[in-house]
């Protein structure tokens, strides 16, 4: 009898993780190549949720585009209509009223702490499962999150896809009753948001879990268009509304948090910090807000149809995701020849498949949670 | 439920003793309240509704004072809360993974999208509401529905349940995958007022330009005119805040050099403008469709691509929709 | 007939009270967990805090289609969650849980304790090899590391109280604890202890060592493919087991049933649900830690730790011994 030894190379074991999966935050699909817990190779699928926005809008009128584009990211629509109209103002050289620009900033500033609340708690959810620690922090975040969403159900009258923004100005007012449902509100969240970001950044496990998990480096952010706190937390100094301010971002004072090594540590910080800037932004609108109109144009029933002049034009502004811009080609018409959404999490998301290789399946949960993508706006 | 239906209404001759037609409605009702008391939905959203439903299982709201908890496997799942834009390519999957759960089963479309597709409805890649799919039993109203409309559309569910009334929707329908026509459309001349590059030099362009400190790319995308594609690039330097915008007129045979090996993030935006437009770029890594499904006919963006032109499985076309709508 | 009496009844009756107290743990679990994240919980299926929620869960899981994926070894698909439950139970006949005495009298309880609720691994192991799910499939790689090391700690920790007081039997154990606990015994008891939770959490697949049933990571693990009955079958058995490991650690570490005003079989179980309730805090507050990281741990700092121990706790026998 010989002894053989048989040696065959099964190749790598390709696990498919989405689109239904708990942890891909929403509908994405990863193809990891295992070997044993070890990924060799990654390939990722998107496109489940394209809805052809940008086709869609070729047929639209400009005042009917903003509604639309709210629901693509689906976690600050204010800021998809906020960068939009101010697109369309400068193409237009379109007035706005000082109160409204204050009070499209306030409601944008809201979003931005809603939006990283969810993730924060997604994150949660990624690290601790739906039956653990992560639950808890998710149901917090949460709780959080609903206060937000009743101030701005008072004041738009929707949780939040909230329609504030129109060209030229804002559809709602706010009064004092409101002013000081959101001074309780800011009241309320302010020790909230400290408390958490004590509890998480000296949190055991979560340290051991995102440190030296995910390193981007400055280079890679740079090079695949990354932005938002994945490149703040990469440790690169750029944040539209200090940079290349828009609205009124340049007469309030707010720190643009960095990170250091780039590690998904980092970018969760990034946000929670980046919340706490939001909340002194609320404090200082509150302070400063003017009276004045609401809107430069008349009323959307009367107003005349908006006709950019023929070109194109393109402007970002920092959503919570990071740099979005809306690229938008006029023929003279009412309706756009084409529009471009230059989609931050589109290229923040681009960075997982070098990211992946030679990390442990949990670890690709981590680290895709850190780039908090959105699918509403990856696939648009 | 039905092996065991089945089973107890094999036990004949125990059917024709006196009383037991009772029991047998006895024990249904007491089937039907288990099934109704702890309905567990799978944990799968599809957009921003999917939000919603999450805020309606968070403290405030609490599903779990129903009894629902929810599950990641399909197996273990009773309910499939359907919460968003239910596209074609996911369209597929969710039919899979209707098919993955064990019976008895129930489907709740929640929000506009998945009703009826709602303002995306006459876009290509649009299912015009997920009962073209699968059946449905509930539907829940609203852009996207409040947790409050959420809790009523879950008890209007149990309250079908209850009385063993299920009636799903579906609309079957069966398309064949055909070749699109082309459409005549009046395309525009060229509408940029700034300088055109010829398409081969773009790689010799786009090494300039990194030279120059402009080692940040935006976007890329593409214009259809007449007579050619426009591509457009838009390189920053982030460090001065200076924005490049450089224009590239293709040739007929709309192919020009890729620019992945020089910005790494052109690698996935140049996968959307060859799936968008069909412009096919030299030595890129792996030139596929990204946002629609491999075997899809067409460029979506082109002008002559019309908006409702693609008929799929799951997409009725519109004399379809018309008859639809006029039945009811 | 004096058989029948004598054997089957104690059965009948420790696996119905079993699986009653089992179903009303998940109730209290998910009860528990409501008020870590200020929710309510299971309310209005059975009004008073529905009280009826696990009654109807069990139900609605039995009423459920039975199904199994195509290309799964169906004999083993099918075995699967029956043995894990059988054994789950089995562990119960050597606890002295519901009578006055264990149901199998032998002076090695501890040992043979160990030794059946190990076997579990063997059909979680079926479970997710013959699901024909790669889910699964990790999900099992994951357990069997998982459990292989951490019951060298669960049972040396277990061990020690065994050595000091002599004996492997529950009823000797239970007799030195009705002075003072074992847990109160100094330094070595409590470390003992400390030992023994933190590998019994992982024995019993809790957060943060839950790596088999990461919901982010693997879906539901070895469960991925198992519907209804079959399904609620290793849940139960999940909670059966978990629950014996606490019974185990009351009776070892907490004197079982001896309290300070009265002595009853009744305090068992009343301590075991205290542990399980102290289980279902670390549950609900801890992210679930990487499975290098777990084993490291294990590694490098439990076992180490729980040998030192070992020879510590033998020699102060031997000293003591040498005392009397």
């Amino acid at each position: 009898m010989e002894n053989k030894i048989i040696e065959k190379d099964f190749g790598d074991l390709a696990l498919n993780m989405g689109p239904q999966h708990p942890s891909t935050h929403g509908v994405f699909r990863l193809k990891l190549h295992l070997e044993g817990e070890k990924i060799n190779r990654v390939e990722s699928y998107l496109g489940y949720l394209h809805r052809g926005v940008e086709k869609l809008t070729e047929n639209l009128d400009y005042d009917m585009i903003p509604p639309v584009l709210e629901r693509d990211d689906y976690l600050s629509p204010t800021s998809n209509s906020l960068g939009f109209i101010n697109t369309i103002e400068e193409m237009c050289n379109i007035e706005v009223p000082k109160r409204a620009s204050y009070l499209r900033v306030l409601i944008a500033e809201l979003q931005r702490i809603s939006s990283h609340l969810v993730a924060l708690g997604t994150y949660g959810l990624d690290l601790g499962g739906a039956l653990g620690g992560g639950a808890s922090l998710f149901l917090y975040c949460f709780r959080e999150r609903e206060k937000i969403l009743d101030v701005l159900e008072v004041i738009t009258g929707t949780r939040f896809h909230t329609n504030m923004n129109q060209v030229g100005g804002v559809r709602y007012d706010v009064n004092d009753e409101s002013l000081n449902k959101i001074k309780d509100l800011i009241n309320y969240l302010k020790p909230k948001l400290n408390e958490y970001y004590n509890v998480i950044s000296n949190d055991e496990i979560f340290m051991k879990r995102t440190k030296n998990i995910g390193i981007i480096t400055k280079e890679l952010v740079m090079s695949s268009g990354g932005s938002g706190p994945v490149a703040r937390g990469s440790g690169i100094n750029y944040d539209i509304r200090k940079n290349n301010s828009y609205e009124i971002y340049d007469e309030l004072s707010f720190e643009i948090p960095i990170g250091k090594n780039g590690d998904s540590y980092d970018r969760t910080m990034v946000r929670m910090r980046e919340t706490i800037e939001s909340i002194k932004i609320i404090e200082q609108i509150l302070e400063k807000l003017p009276e004045g109109a609401l809107c430069s144009r008349k009323p959307l029933k009367s107003a005349k149809l908006l006709k950019p002049p023929k070109g194109s034009h393109y402007k970002a502004i920092e959503s919570p995701r990071g740099e979005l811009g809306f690229f938008i080609v006029s023929d003279g018409t009412s309706m756009p020849y084409r529009m471009k959404i230059r989609a931050p999490s589109f290229s923040n998301l681009s960075i997982v498949e070098k990211l992946l290789p030679e990390t442990y399946i949990a670890d690709a949960v981590v680290i895709l949670g850190s780039l908090d993508p959105v699918f509403g706006d990856v696939d648009r | 439920m039905g092996n065991v239906k089945k089973s107890l209404k094999d036990i004949g001759s125990f059917m024709k003793l006196p009383g037991a037609n009772m029991f047998m409605t006895k024990t249904e009702d007491l089937f039907n309240w288990a099934n109704k008391s702890s309905l567990w939905p799978l944990s799968f959203g599809l957009a921003c509704c999917a939000i919603e439903m999450m805020a309606t299982f968070s403290s405030r709201y609490d599903l779990d004072r129903l009894g629902m908890i929810t599950r990641a496997s399909p197996r273990q799942a009773d309910l499939m809360i359907v919460a968003g834009t239910v596209t074609v390519k996911m369209g597929e999957r969710i039919k899979t993974l209707y098919d993955q759960m064990a019976g008895p089963k129930w489907v709740i479309a929640a929000g506009s999208c998945a009703i009826s597709g709602d303002h995306y409805r006459h876009v290509y890649s649009v299912v015009p509401g997920v009962d073209w799919i699968i059946p449905v039993d509930v539907y829940v109203p609203g852009c996207p529905p409040t947790p409050e409309a959420f809790i009523d559309g879950i008890l209007a569910l149990q309250d079908i349940i209850s009385k063993g009334k299920s009636a799903p929707t579906f609309n079957s329908v069966s398309c064949e995958r055909k070749s699109i026509d082309e459409v005549k459309v009046k395309k525009k001349e060229i509408l940029f007022d700034k300088e055109l590059i010829d398409s081969n030099l773009i790689f010799e362009k786009c090494n300039e330009i990194k030279s120059l400190g402009y080692n940040y790319l935006n976007f890329i995308t593409a214009t259809d005119f007449d007579n050619s594609l426009v591509l457009t690039y838009m390189f920053s330097n982030n460090f001065e805040n200076k924005k490049l915008e450089i224009n590239v007129k293709l040739g007929p045979e709309n192919r020009l050099d890729s620019i992945s090996n020089i910005y790494p993030g052109a690698e996935w935006q140049e996968r959307e403008v060859y799936d968008m437009f069909g412009v096919k770029f030299n030595n890129h890594p792996k030139l596929e469709r990204i946002l629609m499904p491999d075997d899809w006919i067409g460029h979506p963006l082109l002008k002559n691509y019309k908006m409702e032109q693609a008929k799929l499985p799951y997409r009725p076309s519109r004399e379809d929709y018309e008859s639809w709508k006029t039945k009811l | 007939m004096n058989l029948f009496i004598d054997f089957v009844t104690p059965i009948f009756l420790t696996i119905s009270i079993l699986i009653l107290i089992v179903a009303y743990l998940v109730w209290l679990e998910r009860k528990v967990a409501a008020k870590m994240q200020s929710r309510i919980g299971p309310y209005l299926v059975g009004k008073p805090h529905g009280l009826l929620q696990p009654l109807a869960d069990a139900l609605k899981l039995m009423l459920k289609d039975d199904s199994s994926p195509k290309n799964s070894d169906r004999l083993l698909f099918n075995f699967g969650p029956i043995w894990v439950m059988v054994v789950s139970l089995a562990s119960f006949a050597l606890l002295p849980f519901v009578f006055e005495n264990q149901m199998i009298k032998t002076n090695l309880a501890l040992m043979l304790f160990i030794a059946i609720s190990s076997l579990i691994i063997v059909g979680i192991f079926i479970a997710g090899w013959s699901s024909n799910n790669k889910f699964a499939l990790i999900s099992v790689i994951r357990i069997i590391a998982q459990i292989i090391s951490y019951e060298i700690p669960l049972i040396i920790s277990l061990l020690i109280p065994c050595i000091i007081i002599g004996s492997l039997g529950f009823i000797e154990i239970i007799n030195y604890q009705q002075t003072t606990w074992f847990i109160f015994y100094p330094v070595i008891g409590q470390i003992a202890f400390i030992l023994f939770f933190i590998s019994s959490l992982a024995e019993g697949n809790r957060i943060p060592f839950d790596l088999s049933e990461a919901e982010s990571e693997l879906v539901s693990g070895y469960t991925t493919e198992y519907s209804g009955i079959k399904f609620a079958l290793f849940y139960l058995a999940e909670y059966v087991h978990l629950f014996g490991i606490s019974v185990l650690g009351s009776i070892i570490f907490l004197g079982g049933p001896s309290g300070i005003f009265f002595t009853s079989n009744f305090l068992i179980v009343f301590k075991a649900l205290l542990l399980f309730t102290i289980v279902l805090f670390v549950r609900w507050s801890f992210f679930r830690i990487r499975i290098d990281q777990l084993l490291k741990f294990n590694w490098n700092n439990l076992i180490p730790i729980s040998f030192v121990l070992l020879l510590i706790s033998c020699l102060l026998k031997y000293y003591m011994d040498l005392v009397i």
